[in-house]
């Protein structure tokens, strides 16, 4: 029952957005979210005819690969025609159980309404009631599904007056919260009234359901239910043919979730923190065709034909093929190469895509998940929806290799890909074993990773157990040190010191880059860190650890010459520090003066890099060196009586509490641990919380190891590597 | 007792006195990093009766400096270096340490390119400039060609020692420094210039030849070690031997005898 459509009707109906609904579904894990996308998309998809003459001569249509392919897409989009009027309903992907934290509230964004699917007997659950208020939060509005409700007749053997009890107390439940949790304005105004029709009962399975109004009007009554399940499978077709599923959802949809420029005039003003006053605000409000563009991406993957797809909501303005557009957290312009919608869950191109529309846009390679893309003339002002943490260092690490040889290509690309979809994975090659390694934020962000290789790219990989990778980093400033070439030919005169905060939060955020203008960079960080004018003019290399290298000296001959062979040294030396050969990060590294042989033959890599390093790691083992170790932020929801155990859990694990909020009988806990104490966490909370705890993990920041665990550490990550247990010291990295 | 020997450029260079030097010491390291030798194996034959050792870069450098200072206190040790042991290649840094330590030192020289490429090519020794080695560290080149026109504005030679890195089996071949020089060359006038191509100097193989730097690299040398000498001021006399030791093209040699650069 697909729908067959020129694309060209489509985009009709997408310019006028009375007929356009932006939708995602949330539930409890197993409730039927899955079985309801699944559904809908069978029974209301949206086909371009050209797609629909191949889809069927490949039998595209096949339920499993439909079933992947709500897997894979980051939008479906759905048809329906309301009182003659047709519609599209885009149906975004919103990410469940697993990372509830960013990536949910992102497309919670994107999204206008939520259909709330609640399993019948099971009833409102611990992750109903928190993606419900997470989505009140951000303003989206709710629809109930009440489903399955065939085992209430088949397992739980209920009367149909028993079966309205117990859907009046859901619905019940439902009101009660969105009475606790919605804004304000919305408290009443957004309470469910199944006579109007803002509650539907029936099975996503079963593909059937209906609403009160539906009900009264098609003369159904719960007996007919119970009567048709009674009567066995030969029955079923009745009831899907007189109650479809989808259309007495989408009629829902339809009628209550908010058109996107409904939506937009009440909802920026939370999704969104800039100035309310400014132009920009003013298009988003009013949903804008002709304002400056403004999209916030939700999605990004790899087609394997056209690269890299950027899917997300247009807020203002217009997404054109060709233009060039702004990127305000990668800080750069991109051009548009094409523009698409979605047919179902395909891409179709088009000319161009407007205001309260979601876009596939192709040409954007450097956007990544939660980028904001604006036109070029505001990107000077551009408030993005959030500010993305760029994380381009390894704090979890697992060597990776296919299980049968033969599909090492297949999992170097597909490893890449990954590694786009999801920035904070990065994929690295270690030059001296050819090996694969994976890095992530945590443990079970890395085991995510592998589940993905598998389900979607069928690949089954072989995996070291995971390594965290620690940093070196010191405490104290250092003397100036001699660092001597091995020919005795080149002496460098270097000390090192601590970065401040400020500094690593700057180059951390990309506010000050290596490559940027020296002078702009220098009164930045005068300005926002306190560098020392002239210190700050003389920057000569920022690495990608966060370390940085600074000329202090005047008038030494040939320095100019051998520049780049000294940063190349000092770029080695912070790859691989003197405690443990894990990272550098946060040092300053400062050449104070230097004696440079006259011909090239001798001051050549191969006698510099040991200058520069012996230099370096002798004054970093004088500077109370020590190790950083990755932290990991928890958001935790859980009912308020498990605080206790939460607390109790965090603390043993060498974490703390940083905040707990009090929402009503919930309670939200923020907390940090170390990522090395955080394997079993999901299990541990899990069993102290009776499985009602949902939690997101990202990573914090790093933090010094506690002094009492230091010389262990050092002594296991050496002995890992092959190394003797005890560090070097001074004295080795210095000459006679 | 610390004795830096050095070979020349093949077995037969080897002077009477680094032979003796050779027979009475207790150790030898034969340094196989800092240049190309041939007769290795020649060598092997004179000291394979007693304790010796192929040496790299860590033996002889960095730390490997006070170990081998330390072992010369107690034994005879002598180091064997293809050339001369402090020119171009130099283990002076040995040599200090030794004194320092109040080691005693005794060097026996060899042929070093330095000198062999004047009297080869029957340029003026006295007007030789800076000598540099062109590496393969990118930012080497414009040094290189600044201070061939230093040499030159003063009227000097300069000798430019090609890039040899035994450790990766690479050298740079004279056709590789002309295109390297060229490219660096932004006052242009290199190209017009004379210059001699020197492959294996001193080498059983040894083939030299002058011509204009532009065609410096269209002939056809025996492999590295390569150099090249960018000549400045030519008198007369230096313009014949150029043309008669080193088969300087006629039509150039003319023009030079002409008028002279
Ligand atoms: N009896 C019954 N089972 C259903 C119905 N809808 C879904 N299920 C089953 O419930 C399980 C979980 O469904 P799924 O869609 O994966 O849930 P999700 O975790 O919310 O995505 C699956 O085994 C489905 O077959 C329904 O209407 N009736
Ligand atoms: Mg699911």
């Amino acid at each position: 029952m697909v729908k067959y459509k020129q694309t060209s009707d489509v985009l009709k109906i997408m310019k006028n957005l009375e007929q356009v609904r932006n939708i995602g579904i949330t539930a409890h894990v197993d409730h039927g979210k899955t079985t309801l996308s699944d559904s809908l998309l069978a029974m209301a998809g949206l086909l371009s005819e050209k797609i629909a003459g191949q889809a069927l001569a490949l039998d595209y249509l096949d339920i499993e690969q439909k079933r992947q392919m709500t897997v894979k897409a980051a939008n479906v989009s759905l048809y329906h025609e309301y009182k003659g009027k047709p519609y599209v309903i885009n149906l975004i992907d919103t990410p469940g159980h697993v990372d509830f934290q960013s990536k949910t509230i992102r497309a919670l964004r994107v999204i206008d309404g939520a259909i709330v699917v609640v399993d019948a007997v099971e009833g409102v659950m611990t992750q109903t009631e928190m993606y419900l208020r997470v989505a009140l939060e951000e303003m989206v509005r709710p629809v109930l599904f009440i489903n399955k409700i065939d085992r209430l007749i088949k397992e739980l053997k209920l009367s149909p007056s028993e079966i309205q009890q117990r859907l009046v107390q859901i619905i019940k439940d439902i009101n009660t919260l969105i009475a606790e949790y919605a804004e304000k304005e919305f408290r009443s105004a957004w309470q469910l009234d199944p006579a109007k029709g803002q509650v539907i009962f029936g099975s996503a399975r079963d593909r059937w359901g209906f609403s009160v109004p539906m009900a009264q009007q098609k003369g159904i009554k719960f007996s007919d239910v119970v009567d048709v399940y009674q009567r066995g499978k030969e029955a079923l077709p009745e009831l899907q043919k007189i109650a479809p599923l989808h259309e007495a959802i989408l009629d829902a949809v339809v009628k209550y979730v908010p058109n996107p420029r409904e939506a937009q005039a009440y909802r920026i003003k939370k999704i969104w923190h800039g100035d309310l006053n400014s132009p920009v605000a003013k298009a988003m409000l009013e949903a804008d065709p002709n304002g400056p563009l403004v999209m916030l991406v939700n999605d990004v993957r790899v087609d394997p034909h056209a690269g890299l797809v950027a899917t997300g909501r247009v807020y203002s303005g217009t997404v054109r093929a060709g233009e060039e557009l702004w990127l305000v957290n990668a800080r750069m312009k991109q051009r548009v190469l094409q523009v698409g919608l979605y047919m179902g869950p395909y891409r179709e191109l088009a000319d161009e895509i407007s205001a309260g529309n979601i876009a596939a846009v192709l040409g954007l390679d450097k956007a990544r998940s939660g980028e904001t893309v604006c036109s070029l003339e505001v990107k000077d002002t551009m408030t993005p929806f959030e500010k993305l943490r760029m994380i381009t260092e390894s704090v979890v690490t697992v060597a990776v290799e296919p299980k049968d040889p033969s599909q090492l290509t297949k999992l170097i690309d597909a490893l890449h890909k990954l590694s786009i979809e999801d920035p904070s994975l990065i994929v690295k090659i270690n030059e001296e074993t050819g090996e694969f390694l994976l890095s992530g934020v945590g443990t079970l962000h890395i085991e995510i990773a592998l589940t993905l290789l598998k389900d979607l790219y069928g690949l089954d990989v072989v995996a070291t157990p995971p390594v965290i990778v620690y940093r070196e980093s010191i405490r104290a400033s250092s003397r100036v040190f001699e660092g001597k070439s091995p020919n005795k030919h080149n002496k460098l005169y270097i000390s090192v010191a601590p970065l401040d905060e400020n500094t690593i939060r700057l180059i951390q955020d990309r506010i000050v880059t290596e490559d940027m203008d020296p002078r702009d960079r220098a009164k930045i960080l005068r300005e926002q860190a306190g560098w020392d004018a002239d210190e700050a003019r003389r920057i000569w290399a920022i690495d990608d650890n966060i370390n940085v290298f600074v000329d202090m000296t005047s008038g030494v001959q040939y320095l100019r010459d051998v520049k780049d062979t000294i940063l190349q040294g000092f770029r080695l030396a912070m790859r691989e520090g003197p405690l443990a050969m894990e990272p550098v990060r946060g040092v300053k590294v400062i050449l104070h003066d230097a004696v440079i042989h006259e011909d090239p033959a001798h001051r050549g890599p191969a006698q510099l890099f040991p200058a520069v390093r012996n230099a370096i790691y002798a004054g970093m083992l004088t500077s109370r060196p020590t190790l950083l170790e990755p932290i990991l932020k928890l958001d935790i929801r859980t009912p308020m009586e498990f605080i206790g155990n939460i607390s109790t859990i965090i603390t043993k694990k060498r974490g703390r509490l940083i905040e707990v909020q009090q929402l009503g009988n919930l309670s939200r806990i923020i907390a940090e641990i170390p990522v090395s104490e955080s394997f079993t966490i999901a299990e541990e909370l899990r069993s102290a919380t009776a499985g009602k705890a949902i939690w997101g993990q990202e990573f914090s920041r790093w933090a010094p190891v506690p002094d009492s665990i230091l010389t262990d550490l050092i002594a296991k990550i050496r002995e890992r590597k092959g190394l003797k247990p005890e560090p070097p010291k001074p004295e080795d990295f210095l000459g006679p | 007792m610390l004795i830096l020997i050095g070979l020349g450029m093949k077995f037969e260079d080897l002077t009477l006195e680094a032979v003796d030097y050779i027979k009475g010491a207790d150790v030898v390291y034969i340094d196989t990093y800092t240049n190309i030798y041939e007769d290795y194996n020649k060598l092997i034959d004179l000291v394979k009766s007693k304790e010796y050792k192929l040496a790299s870069r860590s033996d002889l450098e960095g730390e490997g400096i006070s170990r081998i200072v330390e072992e010369a206190s107690r034994k005879n040790v002598a180091i064997l270096v293809p050339g001369d042991p402090l020119i171009a290649t130099t283990h002076e840094a040995l040599r200090v340490e030794a004194a320092r330590k109040g080691v005693k030192v005794v060097v026996v020289n060899g042929l070093s390119i330095a000198t062999l490429a004047f009297s080869r090519t029957g340029l003026h020794f006295y007007k030789l400039g800076r000598t540099i080695t062109l590496t393969y560290n990118k930012e080497s080149a414009e040094y290189v060609v600044n201070a061939i026109y230093d040499n030159i504005s003063r009227g000097l030679h300069t000798l430019v020692l090609l890039d040899i890195k035994v450790e990766e089996s690479r050298a740079m071949s004279i056709p590789e420094a002309v295109g390297i020089l060229l490219e660096s060359d932004k006052r242009g006038l290199l190209g017009e210039r004379v210059a001699v191509g020197i492959a294996r100097l001193g080498f059983r193989d040894e083939f030299i030849v002058a011509d204009l730097t532009r065609n410096l690299g269209n002939y056809a040398y025996p492999p590295p070690p390569h150099s090249i000498i960018i000549p400045g001021d030519l008198h007369f006399m230096e313009v014949e031997s150029l043309r008669y030791n080193c088969r300087l093209p006629i039509g150039v040699y003319e023009k030079l005898a002409g008028r002279r650069i």
